[in-house]
Order: C-alpha cells, then sequence, then structure tokens
C-alpha cells in the first residue's frame, strides 16, 4: 500500500511553510554560517589582496598572487605532491580495502580485525606521527631495528632522508585511511543478502565472476560515496604531515602538500611570513580541487543504483 | 571431463592458497598496528637512555616519572580541563543544534529542504586550514581568539556539516506512522521532535562520539586559535612535547604523553567501537 | 461520535495520470462502521489518510459532525488512527503509549491513569502496563494501539489494514474483537482492508474502490448478491466470479456455441455482455444437456466441497483486478458431483443466478 509515502514527498501534516522548520535549522545554519561559509567567501575575497594580517590594510592586487603561485616551484611541488596522495595513495588505500574487505568476509574474527585497523583513525594524528617517526627512525627505529634482526641489513634505509620522506609519509596516510575505507566498503558488503551468493553458487559462480556480477554492482552506491570522501580526506589532510614531516616544527619542504603549505605561509609558527593572500589563493585552489574531483568523481560513478 | 576435474582442483589450490597468503597478510597488518601500540605503551615505562637499545625488551622499571615529566610537559592539569570544556561543550551544542536541524531537513517537508541538506553537506569539503584565515581573523574582530568560548564556537561550526549529514541519515530511516501517530494525537512539532528524538538515538551517540573523537585530536584551530599556554588544549600540548623534543630528546616523556592522551580514548573505544564503525557507516549507506 | 461526509473528493498527487481518487462522495452515519476495499493502489488509504488529515484533498468538501474540517489540522479534528504496524512509541510503557494523546491534551495525571487503567482492563493489557512495545506480541502490541485510538473517545475510528501483521489465526480472533468493541462503544469507524473477508465480515457498509473511484458502496450481503459492476462481481467472492464474452441478439443470450434464453430480468438488454457466473451457480451436468463443453483440468477437493477448474471453448473476460490469464472457469460442485480429472464435460450455468454486464461499461443489466 506504500501509495502516499512514494508518490507524495510532502504530506501536508508535516509540510511547513518553512517558518517552523526555520526555528530548528537557524542555530545549526547561523553558526556554520559564521563559522564555516563566511571565512570560505572571505577567503576567496582575500586571495585577491596583498595582506600580511591585523593592523595591516589588505591591498588589492587582482590576480597577481595567482600569477606567482602558478610560477612557484614551491608550489607545484605541493600541488604534486597532493596530487600523489589522491592517486597514489588513492589507488594503493582502495587496493587494499577491496582485498582486505573481501577476504574478511569470511574470517571469523572480522569485528575484532575491523576494529584494529580502523583504530589509527580515532587516534591523535599527533600521536600517530610519533609512532610513524619512532618506525622509521634512521637509527634505532623499529623498522630498520627489524630488518637487521632478520639478516636484511641490505635493506635499512634513511627513511627519512628527503628523498624518501614523503614516500613515508604516503606509507603513513595509507596504514591510517586503509581501515576506514575497509569499514565503510565492509558495510556496503555486509549490506547484500547472502543469498545472492548463494544462488551464484548454486549457479557455479567463480569467487572473480562472484566479484564482478554481484559484489561490484550491488556496492556501487557505497564505493561511489568511498571514493568522494578519499578525495575530500586525501586533499584535506594535513595533520599527520605537518607533524609527522616536522617532528612538532615547521615540516620540510619536501613534505609540503597544499594544507601545509597554505598553513606554513600564512600562519607558520617559527618563522610566520603572514602572506595572508598568498595562503588564501592557495586555499581557494584547494577548494576548486575539491569541487571539481567531487563532481567529478560523482559523474564518473554515477549509474543506476540498485534497489535490493 | 577428467581434466577438467583436474583442472579446476589445481584452479582451487591455487585459489586456497592465495586466499591463505591474503589471510596471513591480512594478520601481519593486524599484528603490526598491535605491536605499534603495545610498543610506545611500553616504551613509557622505559628510561631515556635505554629505550632505543634494545627495542622489544620490557621495561626494566616503572618509570612513574615519565608520566610526572609527561603530566607537567603537558600542562596536564590545564590542558586537560580545556580539552574537555572545548570538546565536551563543542560536542555537546553541537549535538543540540544539529539534531533539531538534521531533523527538520529530513521531516518538515519544506520547501528548499534537500538543496539545504546539500549545503550542509558542502561543509564537510571546506578543509579548515583553507578558511582559517579570516576566521581567526573574523573571531579576533569580536574578541574570541585565545577564548575557550571562542574555540568551543569553532568546534560547533567545524563539526556541524558533518553531525547534520550523519545524522540526516538516521532521520530519514525512522518510519513515518510514528510521526504521524503522535500528529494525530495531537502533538505539535516540537513534541513530535522529541519522540522523534530517541529512536535517533544510536545516531546521536555514534555522532557525538565521532564530533568528539575528532575534536579531542584536533590541534590546529586550538593552535591558531589560543596563543596563551593556559588556553592550550591537550592536542597543542602534545604537539609542543613533540616540538621540544628536539631539544631535550626526552622520548619517554613524550612516549607518556601520548599515552596519557591514548588512554580515554583506549578506554572509549574498546566500550564503544562498534556503535564508532557502524555510525560512522550509517552515513555513507543510506 | 460524529456522521462524516465526504463530497466529491479528489487528490491528485502529480499532474499527469488519473488522480489517486476522483469524486468520491460517502456518507457515513454516526456509528457506522464502514470498510474500504480495493486492490492494492486504488486510493483506499489515501482516502483514509484525507480524513485522518494527514493528506490534504485536491477539491471537495469533508465534513465531520456537519462541519467543515478541510482546514483543521489532523490533532485537532479528534480522530483516532490505528496504523497498520501499530505506530506505538518504542520508548514509552504501554500506560505511556495509551495515555500519550491524554497527556497532550493536558488531562491530569491521575485522570489519566485511571482512565488508560480502564481502556487496558477493557482490551486485557493490565498486566503489561509497564512494559515496553518491543517486550510485546503482535497481538498485543496490536491491542495497545487500539487502546490508544480508543482512550480518549474521538469522534471516529481509522484503521488502516490493522490486522494485515498478524498471523491468520489471531487476525480471525482480533477481527471478530474489533467488531464487537465496535458494536460496544457504537463508534464510527473506518476500515481500510485489501481483503475481502475482512470486509465482508466486519463493514455495516463497505465502499470498493478501483483506480481512484468508487465502484459500489453496499452492505455485505447486496455487494454479493447485487455487484454493480464486472469489477465489483470479481473482486468480492471467492473463488472469483466467471466471466464469460457473450452477446444478446434476437432475444438470445449467444456464449460460444450455446444459445440460451435471456433470463427475464435481463429482457431489454441487448449488443455484446459479459456473462458472469459465480462458481456455485455452474453445474456440471451429463455429456448433451450442457450449455457449454469443458475439459476438467484440475480437481480440488476442500471437504465439504469440490472445486473443478476447466478449460471451455468460450472467451472469458479476465478482470484486472485478479489479471491471471491462466486463471480456468472454476465450478464448485458436491463431492459427489466431482468428475474426474482429465475428462470432459457439459456446464450448466444457473440462468436465475447469472449476472450480465455491459460489455464496454462493466455496468451491472440488472435492473434491481
Amino acid at each position: 500500500m506504500g501509495v502516499p509515502s512514494t508518490m507524495d514527498v510532502s504530506p501536508p501534516h508535516l509540510r511547513h511553510d518553512g517558518r517552523r522548520a526555520g526555528a530548528f535549522i537557524a542555530p545549526a545554519l547561523a553558526i556554520y554560517l559564521a563559522i564555516i561559509m563566511a571565512p570560505t567567501v572571505a577567503t576567496v575575497w582575500i586571495s585577491f589582496t596583498e595582506w600580511r594580517g591585523i593592523g595591516d590594510s589588505p591591498e588589492f592586487v587582482g590576480l597577481e598572487n595567482y600569477r606567482h603561485l602558478l610560477k612557484s616551484d614551491t608550489f607545484w611541488g605541493s600541488f604534486n605532491r597532493t596530487l600523489a596522495i589522491l592517486i597514489a595513495g588513492g589507488l594503493v588505500v582502495f587496493f587494499f580495502s577491496f582485498v582486505f574487505t573481501m577476504l574478511l568476509r569470511e574470517m571469523r574474527a572480522k569485528r575484532f580485525i575491523r576494529a584494529v585497523l580502523f583504530f589509527p583513525n580515532i587516534v591523535p594524528p599527533v600521536a600517530l606521527a610519533i609512532a610513524w617517526g619512532v618506525l622509521l627512525a634512521p637509527r634505532n627505529g623499529l623498522l630498520n631495528g627489524f630488518l637487521e634482526a632478520i639478516g636484511l641489513e641490505s635493506a635499512t634505509r634513511t627513511w627519512l632522508a628527503p628523498d624518501l620522506i614523503f614516500r613515508s609519509v604516503i606509507a603513513g596516510l595509507v596504514w591510517i585511511y586503509t581501515g576506514f575505507f575497509i569499514t565503510i566498503l565492509m558495510a556496503g558488503v555486509d549490506r547484500i543478502p547472502k543469498h545472492f551468493y548463494e544462488a551464484a553458487d548454486l549457479e557455479g559462480a567463480t569467487p572473480r565472476q562472484k566479484l564482478f556480477r554481484v559484489t561490484l554492482p550491488l556496492t556501487w552506491d557505497v564505493l561511489s560515496v568511498a571514493a568522494v570522501l578519499w578525495v575530500i580526506t586525501a586533499i584535506k589532510t594535513f595533520e599527520f604531515i605537518y607533524a609527522f614531516g616536522g617532528s612538532g616544527t615547521d615540516p620540510s619542504i619536501s613534505t609540503w602538500t597544499l594544507p601545509v603549505q597554505v598553513y606554513a605561509v600564512a600562519l607558520g609558527n617559527r618563522s610566520p611570513i603572514f602572506a595572508l593572500g598568498q595562503g588564501s589563493a592557495i586555499a581557494v585552489i584547494m577548494l576548486a580541487l575539491v569541487g571539481v574531483l567531487v563532481v567529478l568523481v560523482r559523474r564518473i560513478m554515477r549509474r543506476r543504483g540498485v534497489e535490493f | 571431463m577428467s581434466t577438467d576435474v583436474h583442472v579446476s582442483s589445481l584452479q582451487r589450490g591455487g585459489r586456497l592458497a592465495g586466499r591463505g597468503i591474503g589471510r596471513l597478510f591480512v594478520w601481519s597488518w593486524v599484528l603490526f598496528s598491535l605491536a605499534m601500540l603495545v610498543w610506545l605503551i611500553l616504551a613509557a615505562f622505559k628510561r631515556n637512555n635505554s629505550v632505543f637499545r634494545d627495542l622489544w625488551a620490557l621495561p626494566d622499571s616503572n618509570e612513574i616519572q615519565n608520566f610526572r615529566d609527561a603530566w607537567d610537559l603537558l600542562n596536564l592539569a590545564r590542558t586537560t580541563l580545556n580539552s574537555v570544556l572545548t570538546v565536551g561543550g563543542g560536542t555537546a551544542l553541537t549535538m543540540a543544534v544539529a539534531a533539531p536541524a538534521a531533523y527538520a531537513l529530513t521531516r518538515m517537508y519544506f520547501r528548499g529542504a534537500s538543496p539545504l541538506i546539500s549545503f550542509f553537506a558542502l561543509g564537510i569539503g571546506v578543509p579548515v586550514h583553507a578558511i582559517i584565515i579570516p576566521l581567526f581573523v573574523g573571531l579576533s574582530e569580536v574578541n574570541l581568539t585565545n577564548n575557550l568560548w571562542g574555540l568551543t564556537l569553532t568546534y560547533m561550526g567545524v563539526s556541524i556539516p558533518f553531525a547534520v549529514f550523519l545524522m540526516t541519515g538516521f532521520f530519514r530511516s525512522l518510519p513515518s506512522e510514528l510521526e504521524e501517530a503522535a500528529v494525530m494525537e495531537g502533538a505539535g512539532p516540537l513534541r513530535v521532535f522529541f519522540v522523534m528524538l530517541p529512536l535517533a538515538r544510536p545516531g546521536m551517540v555514534a555522532s557525538a562520539l565521532i564530533v568528539a573523537v575528532g575534536l579531542w585530536n584536533e590541534f590546529l584551530l586550538a593552535l591558531v586559535l589560543t596563543y596563551d599556554v593556559d588556553k592550550r588544549t591537550i592536542g597543542v600540548g602534545l604537539l609542543n612535547t613533540f616540538g621540544a623534543m628536539r631539544y631535550t630528546s626526552n622520548w619517554v616523556g613524550l612516549f607518556a604523553s601520548v599515552v596519557i592522551m591514548l588512554t580515554p580514548l583506549i578506554i572509549l573505544y574498546t566500550w564503544m567501537s562498534r556503535r564508532i564503525i557502524e555510525g560512522l557507516t550509517v552515513g555513507a549507506t543510506k | 461520535m460524529a456522521s462524516i461526509s465526504l463530497h466529491a473528493v479528489t487528490k491528485r498527487f502529480d499532474d499527469i495520470g488519473p488522480p489517486a481518487l476522483s469524486e468520491v462522495d460517502l456518507e457515513i452515519e454516526d456509528g457506522e462502521f464502514i470498510v474500504l476495499v480495493g486492490p492494492s493502489g486504488c486510493g483506499k488509504t489515501t482516502l483514509l489518510r484525507i480524513v485522518a488529515g494527514l493528506e490534504t484533498a485536491t477539491t471537495g468538501e469533508l465534513l465531520i459532525g456537519g462541519s467543515d474540517i478541510s482546514g483543521v489540522p489532523a490533532g485537532d479534528r479528534n480522530i483516532a488512527m490505528v496504523f497498520q504496524n501499530y505506530a506505538l512509541f518504542p520508548h514509552l510503557t504501554v500506560a505511556e503509549n495509551i495515555g500519550f494523546g491524554l497527556k497532550i491534551r493536558g488531562t491530569s495525571k491521575a485522570e489519566r491513569r485511571t482512565t488508560v487503567e480502564r481502556v487496558a482492563s477493557l482490551l486485557g493489557l493490565s498486566p503489561y502496563l509497564e512494559r515496553r512495545p518491543g517486550e510485546l506480541s503482535g497481538g498485543q502490541r496490536q491491542r495497545v494501539a487500539m487502546g490508544r485510538a480508543i482512550v480518549r473517545q474521538p469522534a471516529a475510528f481509522l484503521m488502516d489494514e490493522p490486522l494485515s501483521n498478524l498471523d491468520a489465526k489471531l487476525r480471525v480472533e482480533m477481527r471478530a474483537e474489533i467488531s464487537r468493541m465496535q458494536r460496544r462503544l457504537n463508534a464510527t469507524t473506518i476500515y481500510v482492508t485489501h481483503d475481502q473477508t475482512e470486509a465482508m465480515t466486519m463493514g455495516d457498509r463497505v465502499v470498493v474502490l478501483n483506480k481512484g473511484v468508487v465502484q459500489q458502496i453496499a452492505s455485505p450481503a447486496d455487494l454479493y448478491r447485487y455487484p454493480a459492476n464486472a469489477f465489483v462481481a470479481q473482486f468480492i467472492g471467492a473463488p472469483t466470479m466467471n466471466m464469460l464474452v457473450g452477446s444478446i441478439a434476437g432475444g438470445r443470450l449467444v456464449v460460444g456455441t450455446a444459445q440460451l434464453k435471456v433470463p427475464e430480468r435481463f429482457e431489454s438488454a441487448d449488443g455484446p455482455v459479459l456473462v458472469g457466473a459465480r462458481p456455485e451457480h455452474v453445474h456440471i451436468g451429463d455429456r448433451g444437456i450442457g450449455h457449454l463443453g469443458g475439459h476438467v483440468v484440475l480437481v480440488e477437493h476442500l471437504g465439504k466441497e469440490v472445486q473443478v477448474h476447466l478449460e471451455i471453448d468460450v472467451p472469458l473476460d479476465i478482470d484486472d483486478a485478479h489479471g491471471d490469464a491462466s486463471e480456468a472457469f472454476v465450478a464448485t460442485v458436491d463431492p459427489s458431483e466431482a468428475p474426474v480429472e482429465g475428462s470432459d464435460v457439459d456446464i450448466v450455468l444457473d440462468l436465475d443466478q447469472v449476472h450480465l454486464f455491459d460489455r464496454d461499461s462493466g455496468l451491472t443489466l440488472t435492473r434491481p
């Protein structure tokens, strides 16, 4: 009988003129506008100015900040590293998440394993950075110590040297976020009723066929949400890189990503240059990147969701 | 026929071996994560001069002194209080405004509800550091920088998009019959909301936990928006301790600080990990 | 208690396609038990929700107790509703659920308690007052929903398929109990169901709806005996009425190769018709004396009677309410007369009992 609920999305008894709903929404909306949206708009404006902060009056310079950035190696370094996290890191994270999800589906300890893998996501990024630093420390580090202990001295590296440190950053991010995406993918996979797999088994489907004919199509919407979340996460991620790259102080340029550069250029704590206009320009580019990529991912992954 | 069977059993053998390797890999990963945690906890009880010498030795003494140092390094009495106030207050107030908003957005069926939901969700994609400059300036204009109220308000702002997003998922999944039954009995909008609220409790709890954990771990906003020593939160304290390491090399003190900061999280997590994990995934799958 | 009147009530959910309800007129007397019945999507629940105030009619007039309440919000209509899945508040106890409406209306705590206790004992719920809905059985929950409805003595009860979530045995019990309760309270009731047994056993009058249009409003007996059109004829009664394609020409009723005498009450009829015969009005005769030839496909022994499924060489008119083209022609006969499966038999229609409908409009040709 669900005729009314499917056909009419606005039952009159609950339909309000917006004024009543407004009273429910106003507080959240006001704070959201003041704390997030107004500064976002302001950021766009500041990005067209040169400004050294309070006490200085912003001077309108048009696209000068952007022009400067496009010529800056530092900016392109940050930009490329951000993309590296997004794409290379993303591929690794999603590969592991997928394989783990498939493996975990049939493992008895899956809840425990999932809880352990998810754990880094609730640990302060600073603590994670400290742990990651201890692991990879060149002398006395856990990893090199372990490699020596099993006779693989040749495999030891100076993991935190400029040429390797960014890969170490990505490895750390993979370690942290794989657990998060396993959790999300598992939620999607767990929703698939068992009888689909039983039916596929009865038809003699191979594991690969089950993956491509059952699992993937039925988790597609979850996958698309996960992809959007990864885009946001990868571009936003800041605390871990900041703390790991600089061991609690400003990180070395070889680990800068866009958010780190925003912070370093605009507000960096040891040697602030307060280039607020330039920092804002990077921020605007980041916002644009998030916006464009989210739309793109959604467009690519848009496909009829399957109801089941 | 017989060759077919032969081939398929070979394939199955390969498959089983693959699965075995896969499982081994999963368990190594789990073991690795646990080992890191255990190592940190053990190291927090060791002595600075021996902590890196024999990596996996058990602590030979109970260096409670480490925790006393950490207490001072972190200025723990003060930073914990600040964190509890701002995180607790920020979480409670976020829920207080996000729950009615999410309810109205999903269940009041007014024109513009759906674009408004998208507008709130937009905030999830806005990186805090991208807007922190004008945020700092704006807050200092109204004298809310270096001020725990200002930090609490900011915590609300950054938590609201995700909390609203998560809870719209929960409210949407509630049956409309209950609402209609309450309306038939003569309940007004506010009372209908309070009838529906307990039903969304799992979502509220999950959202509050996720918001609280995120804020507890946050340090950027606290770092930028407050600067007096007595306004620091525990996250900033830890970052400063980490930074000071360059000069003090007091590793064990740092590890003790990490353990102190992790303890409430570990307790919370062993107690409510399922709620956190499931709550987080509801937003993605509903 | 009050009367309810609907005048030309029309409901459109969108601008395309036919309306969900069109021009519904219905007069419900004070204390009457009205059942709305029809196939899925016929508009019966929409109609109920319009009376409740959970939907608004696009056009038309709705009066309760003689006054227009179109603009009155649901909560102020003094109407109680029992929902299909009961809609009990899971966090409230049985007592709090039953007393919810009283509390909202500001009834004092003491009075609320005595009223709730009285209603609970009426429904046999006294031992469960402190439990929550989750701790109750389906039947008990159903009673709590009833209790919440009757406790504030509303002007009318609305029930939306209240028994559909119960198992068969409980459904029969609750059916009787609701009927009993309704008579005792003398409560104006509108009851929605898709189950014709409920419609026939419970209603003082039954409203048959199809595609948003009222097909017939009549007492259960009249509905069965004098269906207004082919849809009602086939919707009411189990097994379904057999419907044959035929025509009247030159004073003879032609069905397939058979030429039958037109019963007196249809003498003025002419042209293409549908011939409706309920299974109990179809007899199986010896070869040579019947009206139609048939082949026995299936014989179902039901104890006191036998259902014989037949294939016949006359086109059947399969109605869209039941819509199953494989449905055969069915005769209900005494076990002693059961034919053998696979045999060919002759079929005799009881011409005194058949119904004729206009083949285009589907309307009955019977002049009552």
